[in-house]
């Protein structure tokens, strides 16, 4: 006997919503670790001025904040699928993915945080 | 509502082809990614505080275990990233045919290697 799929827990609770939310959080990640990386490729003698400076700016502080935000649903369309594959007792898993979302949530107000100390 | 339908999600069951290797790669990096983005934050955090905390973190950063982690966390970044680029060309009908699989699978595989060493090298 087959079950019906299960959206409990989903970001969205609609698999075609989760699936389009999942798309456009991975481009934005994709840019920021580029821009990122691409920063401290180019300065090889960076000093905290420099690197509180670039965070400093609006564009960059806006860019940031989205990023945290999308990396909160990328990981939770992610790592909720991962886990609706391999976890049956449907305890286990609501709990495991409870934590997860919680986990989730300290990540994206430590990041909020962090940016508000460069601002 | 299909009851013949087979599903087998026994990973000590199932087999592992070159393109199933390639997705749960993409998926173990995604959890890897997620368990160490607090040490990423931990970083940013103590940098962000002042310019006392920024040269500790580059301190830190010269110590061989800091890299490694930092290593590891860049290279599973650009797997995930690549074997994401190759699930978002093949939403839109890019290389979806097994064989064009095979070789997007080895193009990721490829360009991550080619990564990891350029990452190493920018780190030592």
């Amino acid at each position: 006997m087959v079950n019906k799929p299960t959206t409990d827990m989903s970001l969205t609770g609609n698999g075609l919503r989760d699936w389009l939310v999942q798309r456009f959080s991975s481009l934005i990640i994709a840019i920021y670790f580029l821009v990122l990386l691409g920063f401290f490729i180019l300065h090889p003698q960076l000093d905290y001025s420099t690197f509180q400076y670039f965070f400093a700016n609006t564009w960059m502080q806006v860019f940031t904040l989205i990023t945290l935000l999308s990396l909160f649903l990328h990981a939770w369309v992610g790592i909720w699928t991962v886990i609706t594959d391999y976890i049956n007792p449907i305890a286990i898993r609501l709990t495991i993915q409870a934590l997860v979302i919680l986990t989730l949530l300290i990540y994206f107000f430590w990041g909020v945080e962090i940016l508000w100390k460069l601002a | 509502m299909n009851k013949q339908q087979v599903r087998n999600f026994n990973l000590l069951t199932i087999r592992y082809p070159f393109t199933a290797i390639i997705s749960i790669l993409h998926r173990l990096s995604g959890i890897f990614l997620f368990l160490l983005i607090p040490f990423l934050l931990w970083m940013l955090d103590i940098a962000s505080g002042s310019s006392i905390g920024f040269n500790h973190i580059q301190t830190v950063l010269t110590n061989t275990g800091a890299k490694l982690i930092l290593w590891f966390i860049l290279v599973a970044l650009w797997y995930h990233l690549l074997a994401g680029i190759r699930h978002l060309l093949m939403d839109i009908g890019i290389g979806e045919s097994l064989k064009n699989a095979r070789l997007s699978g080895g193009i990721t595989i490829l360009v991550t290697i080619i990564a990891a060493i350029l990452m190493g090298n920018w780190l030592w």
